[in-house]
Order: structure tokens, then C-alpha cells, then sequence
């Protein structure tokens, strides 16, 4: 995945205050210099933004934006019957 | 990691740009009720406006939380609240309300509950956590003479105003905090702060200046002279302040009380069972007839002096007593200031310069007024050294 969405650079640069030049899909959170407190946050506005639970395991870290976007990009996406 | 409440407030601020500039590495959570987005906004006009060299590298070190001191887990998330308890090293409680006009309710609020909630963060983090808890050199009681000592009275006693009383209150909880956790607390008890600066208007306030304000008010209302004006005075009128010629305040400048807590901030400390307390205050009063002085030049039109009994009080005198919000309740005060924890603690830094009338005049943005009365110039009330 390329692009961020837009929830996940909304949070990082308003609520987080991540410059959105640092923003990029390889950028880790660990490169962004965020600790365990803006996870956690990041954790909540996400959920709430979302309607869905956001696990631990899906944001730590070591974890990229790009990761991070695409497990967004699956929760928010309406689950299509293969039927 | 430091974590602190008050940082938009004017010590807070103050506090805040003189750590950001002194501890190059340590980074900060600022709690406070708004959103980020707008706290940012508001950290960087208040920290701009001191004297500290802030610019966006120390603002970045800095990260806005938002909370609500009224709930007891001040309304985070139970993820955010334990990761930030967790990350708490030092814990800086500088909010609060200093208000006389206001309701018990809204003072018990920020100044009691809020502090409780504070002290249950604490609690949550690790027990090397120390805790620097501002309060405020005016809790004292109704006693208008003697020596204040740096200790927390048992007893709270007769209070001189609503605000002194929670704030006695919330030094109550704190001193139960820390003989119950045995952990480190500082009770900081800062007198009147103020600054000689050029204030920006989006800076946070001081005192000496809402009063400066309030005369220059009470001024513009005495030239314009019309009818909705309770007086209007053609000659120089007599206006008697409530209050003692021996009284004085203890002014204390900002930038050296702020210059303290962040030595406090991680000062060896003695240890004890109990929390240390230390009076951030002037070694020496400002009269209270000088401080009237300095606001000659705001009130061209007014000759202040002072009187104990404020029999039968005019129109413009009840509007200078409403105009002062509550300050003519410090003006029967002769108090002075135990410093001994302060100097066994801080006994390193220097004493603040002397507060001369040039201050005075600074800090209450003292200009000259537009007159409408035959004479320019009330004769002062005080010679000033």
C-alpha cells in the first residue's frame, strides 16, 4: 500500500503533531520518535474513528505507516461474500 | 518524563520555556482541556511570549494531551492513562483557579478535585515519581500579621478569601499523598508573580497586570465623563483604598520563581516522611502604598490614599473595590515569608533583584492616561527609594 489513509494522517499530524513531511509508508513509528503514550493514543482515535477494535499487535512500535494503513484499509472495508 | 498541568497558564508557561531551554533532552507531556491541535497553538503563543529563547525545535519536545481534571481518570482511555502513568518521572501539578469572583463550586473543582485526580495519577505511576504540587504563599488564614512558616497548617481555621481555602485543602490531600506513599512531594508555594516584559495581548496574564488593566479602566470611565458613569470628575477627587499604609504584598518575579522549579524539579532533596515545602517568594514585601504609587500615572484623575475603615464608600470608590477583584482583600496584610527550606534546597540561587518602581510601573503596564481633570499629576503616596 502506498498511500496513508487519510484517517491515520490526520491523527499523526493533528493529534500527534508529526510533521506531515515525515509521513511516509516505510516511516516506522519508532522512526517518527513516538513512545508507548502516543500509541496508545493513536490506538483510541483510531478505534473511535473506526467503529472497530484496534488490537495491540496491529500498532506497535516497529510497525510502518504502510502497515498500519492497511490494516485500516481492512477493518473499515465492508467484508464482500466470496457467494 | 516530565508531565505537567498549567502549561498555557502564565507560571506554567514560564516554567515550561525555561525547562524546554535547560533540560536539552528531556521531552514533555503538557495535560490540559483542549484538543492538541489547539494546545499547540496556545503552548506556542504562551511560551513565545517569555523571555526564553523558544522556537519550534524546544515546542516539538513538547506533547499536548487532552484531559478533564473533573474525572478521576481525567477522561482518558485506560491504554492512554496507563502508558502515560507509566512514563511519569516527574509530575508538575500547576493548574488551578485563582478566581475571587467566582462560585465555591467552580473553585472546589480545579483546585480540590482536580488535585485529587492528580494525586491518583501518581499513584498509578512508578514510585520514584516525583510530585511538585503549586500552591500559593496566601494560604495563611485571616491573621493579617506574623510569619508564615513552610509547613502545612493542620487545621484549615478561618481562610481571608474562598480561593485560599481549597487551595489549603489541596495541600491537605497532597500532604496524606505523600505520608501515605512515602513517595518524594513538593509543596511550592510561589506569592505574587509578575513580570516587567512587554506582554503580547494573547500572553497569559499576571495579576499586577489585570490590575494595571482595571485602573486604566476605571480611568477611561472617569475622562469620558458621561452620564453612565457613577462620577465624573472635573478636579482631581480623593479616593480612600480599604486597607492598611503598613500592609505589603509579596511580588515576586517570574523568572526567577520559574528559574526554581525547574531546579526543583530534580534538586536533591532531604527525605521525609512528609512533603517539603517551600515558599517561592520575594525576601522582601512590596508596600502596598508603593504599588498604588505606580499606578499614579494610570489614574492622573484619582488621589489614592489609604484608610482601615471604609465608612460610607463613594461611587467611585466601590467601583475601584469592584474593578480590583478581589485584591483589596490583600491590602491589611503585614506577612512575612519563612524561607529556610527554600535556601537549605535552592541555596544556590540568587536572590531576586529588589523590585523598583520602574518595575512597578512595567508590570502593571503602567502609561499615561488621558485626563480629564485641571491637574495633570496626583502627588505619590510613597517616595520610592
Amino acid at each position: 500500500m502506498s498511500d496513508i489513509n487519510d484517517l491515520l494522517k490526520e491523527a499523526l499530524t493533528d493529534s500527534l503533531g508529526v510533521p506531515s513531511e515525515s509521513i511516509t509508508p516505510e516511516a516506522t513509528f519508532e522512526d517518527l520518535e513516538l513512545d508507548s503514550l502516543a500509541l496508545a493514543e493513536l490506538a483510541v482515535i483510531c478505534e473511535e474513528r473506526t467503529g472497530h477494535p484496534v488490537g495491540d499487535d496491529n500498532i506497535n512500535i516497529g510497525s510502518s505507516l504502510g502497515e498500519v494503513s492497511a490494516f485500516l484499509d481492512t477493518i473499515t472495508t465492508p467484508h464482500k461474500d466470496s457467494a | 518524563m516530565l508531565v505537567l498541568t498549567g502549561a498555557t497558564g502564565f507560571f506554567g508557561s514560564h516554567y515550561l520555556a525555561a525547562y524546554l531551554v535547560q533540560r536539552r533532552h528531556d521531552r514533555v507531556v503538557a495535560l490540559g482541556r483542549d484538543s492538541p491541535a489547539v494546545a499547540r497553538e496556545r503552548l506556542k503563543s504562551a511560551l513565545t511570549a517569555t523571555r526564553w529563547p523558544i522556537d519550534e525545535q524546544h515546542l516539538r519536545r513538547v506533547k499536548p494531551v487532552q484531559i478533564d481534571l473533573a474525572d478521576p481518570g481525567l477522561a482518558l482511555d485506560g491504554r492512554v492513562y496507563a502508558a502515560l502513568a507509566s512514563q511519569t518521572s516527574r509530575l508538575a501539578h500547576l493548574a488551578g483557579l485563582m478566581a475571587f469572583d467566582t462560585s465555591p463550586e467552580e473553585l472546589n473543582e480545579t483546585n480540590v478535585v482536580g488535585t485529587r485526580h492528580i494525586l491518583r495519577l501518581a499513584e498509578a505511576a512508578g514510585r520514584h515519581i516525583r510530585l511538585l504540587h503549586i500552591s500559593t504563599a496566601y494560604v495563611a488564614g485571616a491573621g493579617t500579621t506574623g510569619v508564615v512558616r513552610e509547613a502545612v497548617k493542620a487545621t484549615p481555621g478561618p481562610s481571608l478569601t474562598r480561593y485560599e481555602r481549597t487551595k489549603h485543602e489541596a495541600e491537605l490531600l497532597v500532604r496524606r499523598y505523600a505520608q501515605r506513599t512515602g513517595r518524594t512531594t513538593v509543596i511550592i508555594r510561589p506569592s505574587v508573580l509578575a513580570t516587567d516584559s512587554l506582554r503580547q495581548p494573547s500572553a497569559p496574564r499576571h495579576p499586577l497586570q489585570a490590575l494595571g488593566a482595571a485602573a486604566r479602566q476605571l480611568q477611561l470611565a472617569t475622562a469620558r465623563g458621561t452620564q453612565a458613569t457613577p462620577f465624573a470628575p472635573t478636579h482631581p477627587v480623593t479616593a480612600r483604598v480599604h486597607g492598611s499604609p503598613e500592609s505589603s504584598l509579596n511580588i515576586l518575579q517570574v523568572e526567577h520563581a520559574a528559574q526554581a522549579l525547574v531546579e526543583l524539579t530534580d534538586a536533591a532533596l532531604p527525605h521525609r516522611a512528609g512533603p517539603e515545602v517551600i515558599h517561592l517568594v520575594h525576601p522582601r514585601g512590596t508596600p502596598v502604598p508603593r504599588l498604588l504609587d505606580a499606578l499614579v500615572p494610570q489614574l492622573p484623575c484619582v488621589r489614592l490614599t489609604m484608610a482601615e475603615h471604609l465608612d460610607h464608600p463613594t461611587p467611585l470608590e466601590n467601583a475601584m473595590r469592584r474593578l480590583s477583584r478581589g485584591a483589596h482583600l490583600y491590602t491589611h496584610l503585614r506577612h512575612t515569608y519563612d524561607r529556610t527550606n527554600y535556601h537549605r534546597v535552592l541555596w544556590h540561587l540568587p536572590d531576586p533583584p529588589r523590585l523598583t518602581h520602574p518595575y512597578l510601573l512595567a508590570a502593571l503596564g503602567t502609561h499615561a492616561s488621558p485626563c480629564a481633570c485641571r491637574t495633570t499629576n496626583s502627588p505619590p503616596l510613597h517616595r520610592s527609594p
